[in-house]
């Protein structure tokens, strides 16, 4: 496999004012992204995980050339980006902004036509590619009716159609599946899967774990604009393979927790909130060992306990034990 | 072969934003009466003041007794240029909330082509609407305009809309990075009902406001049309001097709008992204 998508040394630092009184503004640098390297196979399917504001969207428009990155160099098919900008985007279909992506008050036929228009395919072609598109996506019953009469997630599917519309083999997929319901969210992983099949290389962003590890087959986790792990799946869970989990839910004070962490068989812990109730993710080398002890702490610091039992590795454990925080987390700065 | 994919980029956004305007219908039977609504008000408040003597107290500041006409070709401009701030300012804000604006920065097509496309879809339809509002006007408030001179206002008419279009681009930078429309089209369309003269000639003006008004391609339009449809004097030498000024506009109006507005877009690239709202 040669390298379809190369990402070296890329930066992106934002400056924003930052307001310090009435009519008070203090310029703030944010450092996006921080000398991101990446290197995508042609023919991959590669997740980007991360919790809101980590850096995967700024990461996906410098990729897009909607961004100019502060530093860094970005090759795309061969088509620098920066350089060869309208070859890089020939070069890729994307999602981005599901549903809103197309225009309501048109039909589907008309969204597409116009849309293949500005990816110069000629009328032929563009016949064909809707045909194409009809039968992959069964839109055949939408494409004459105006979008605002869709569903929603008729709508999405009309949008993924769209970034399929210049027959890219990249495409960039942020987030495809959040606005649609169980079944709809199957069918398109389905279709997004046999696309992958067939020799696309997809590119997915999204923070549901399960469809990332259903899907992807490399994962890089973003947080605060750096990759923080890379590999395949099976490697990430590896990493922490020596670590076994303990998850924890009730009435739990911070002093707890601190009592947890400084526990000396407790590799790290991650907590989350679900209503009143305090969720504990503990990495320990033996659950066996560890359990007498941790509950005797949680105990003895007046924790109501109200479920408490193993678990396997999930990519949400790999991002928790690398940051201490869960991945529903913003980390927006 | 590039030249044939940008015209296809170009009238095929000019197709889509025609269909998208088609869709609106009550929008379009509202700036078809929009004119005659500028109008009605200073016509009844001309004849209530002035009575029959109306048309010969505004002969003597305005060139023509037919203050109706005056009042409903300046209506009728009025009608052009705030189409061209509200459909280009309204369409740069729709598409970024929308989520269009990025998607359409996404794809190779060129954006100068598709704000082109834009651009025409407006120009044809601020062309059509506005003759229509005229015909509409005239019945309404019995106007005779003269017809002697049509083909010569439909040429002011159409080196009078482009340059709208670049004001409008310049519009449509300052949209794009502040996300705002409504405040500032507040304030444009109040400057421009008072610079174009839309309810009164610019000779009333003290110099320096005249010099202003002067400077801006509405002002010309609009006195361009009333001087072929109402027979009231050129601002210049004569109509080919005054049609002149207005292809100056044309060609100057749009360049200074783009260069504008890819300023911005480069900004935006660099700083914040595009499309975002």
């Amino acid at each position: 496999m040669s390298a379809i998508i190369t990402i070296l040394d890329l930066t992106k630092t934002y400056i924003v004012k930052e307001r310090t009184g009435f009519l008070k503004n203090r310029l703030k640098e944010i450092n996006a992204l921080q000398n991101i390297n990446l290197i995508i196979e042609q023919g991959e399917f590669f997740g980007l995980l991360g919790p809101n504001g980590a850096g995967k969207t700024t990461l996906i428009k410098c990729l897009t050339t909607l961004l100019v990155p502060t530093s860094g160099r970005i090759v795309i098919n061969g088509f620098e980006v920066g350089q060869q900008d309208a070859r890089v985007r020939a070069s890729l279909g994307c999602l981005l902004g599901g549903e809103r992506s197309i225009y309501w008050k048109l039909t589907g036929r008309e969204n597409l036509e116009y849309f293949a228009a500005l990816y110069h395919l000629s009328p032929a072609q563009t016949r064909a590619q809707i045909k194409k598109l009809e039968s992959l996506l069964n839109l055949g019953p939408l494409l004459d009716r105006p979008v605002e009469t869709y569903s929603s997630g008729q709508k999405t599917t009309l949008a993924f159609a769209r970034a399929l519309i210049n027959d890219a083999s990249i495409l960039i997929l942020d987030e495809p599946t959040n606005t649609l319901d169980v079944p709809s969210a199957q069918a398109l992983r389905r279709i997004i899967k046999n696309l992958n099949e067939t020799g696309y290389t997809i590119i997915l962003t999204s923070h549901q774990m399960t469809e990332v590890e259903e899907l992807c087959r490399r994962v890089a986790i973003v947080d605060h604009g750096k990759i923080i792990a890379e590999g395949s799946i099976a490697e990430l869970k590896r990493d922490l393979g020596q670590n076994q989990i303990i998850k924890i839910e009730g009435v739990i004070p911070p002093n707890a927790v601190t009592a947890l962490e400084q526990q000396q068989d407790v590799m790290n812990v991650a907590t989350s909130q679900a209503g009143n109730l305090t969720q504990l993710t503990i990495f320990v080398k033996d659950i066996r060992q560890s359990l007498p002890g941790l509950m005797q702490n949680l105990l003895s610091h007046n924790a109501l306990l109200e479920h408490v039992s193993p678990a396997n590795i999930t990519l949400e454990d790999v991002f928790m034990a690398k940051t201490g925080r869960t991945l529903n987390q913003d980390t927006s700065r | 072969m590039i030249l044939s994919k940008i015209t296809r980029v170009l009238f095929q956004t000019t197709r889509i934003q025609l269909l998208i305007l088609s869709k609106t219908w009550t929008s379009r039977l509202a700036d078809l009466l929009m004119p005659s609504a500028v109008a009605l008000v200073p016509i009844l408040l001309g004849r209530a003041i002035a009575g029959n003597e109306a048309g010969l107290q505004f002969a003597r500041h305005a060139g023509t007794t037919n203050f109706a006409g005056f009042l409903l070709i300046g209506g009728g401009t009025f009608l052009l240029v705030t189409r061209a701030f509200w459909g280009f300012g309204h369409w740069i804000q729709q598409e970024m909330q929308g989520g269009t604006l990025e998607i359409l920065y996404l794809a190779p097509g060129s954006m100068a082509a598709i704000l082109a496309g834009v651009a025409l879809a407006f120009i044809l339809y601020s062309a059509v609407i506005f003759t229509g509002a005229m015909i509409v006007g005239a019945l309404l408030f019995q106007v005779v305009f003269q017809t002697n001179q049509l083909p010569l206002a439909l040429a002011f008419l159409a080196v009078g809309l482009p340059p709208l279009y670049g004001l409008a681009l310049l519009y449509g930078a300052l949209v794009l990075r502040l996300k705002e429309t409504d405040a500032f089209i507040q304030i444009a369309q109040w400057v421009t009902t008072l610079l174009m003269g839309v309810y009164f000639p610019i000779s009333l003006f003290p110099l320096a406001l005249k010099v202003v008004s002067l400077l801006f391609p509405p002002t010309w339009l609009t006195h361009g049309l009333r001087s072929t449809l109402l027979d009231v004097p050129y601002l210049s030498t004569g109509w080919l001097a005054d049609l002149g000024v207005l292809f100056f506009y044309c060609v100057a109006g749009p360049i200074l709008g783009y260069l504008a507005f890819s300023r911005t877009e480069k900004g935006l690239r660099a700083s914040s992204g595009l499309g975002e709202f």
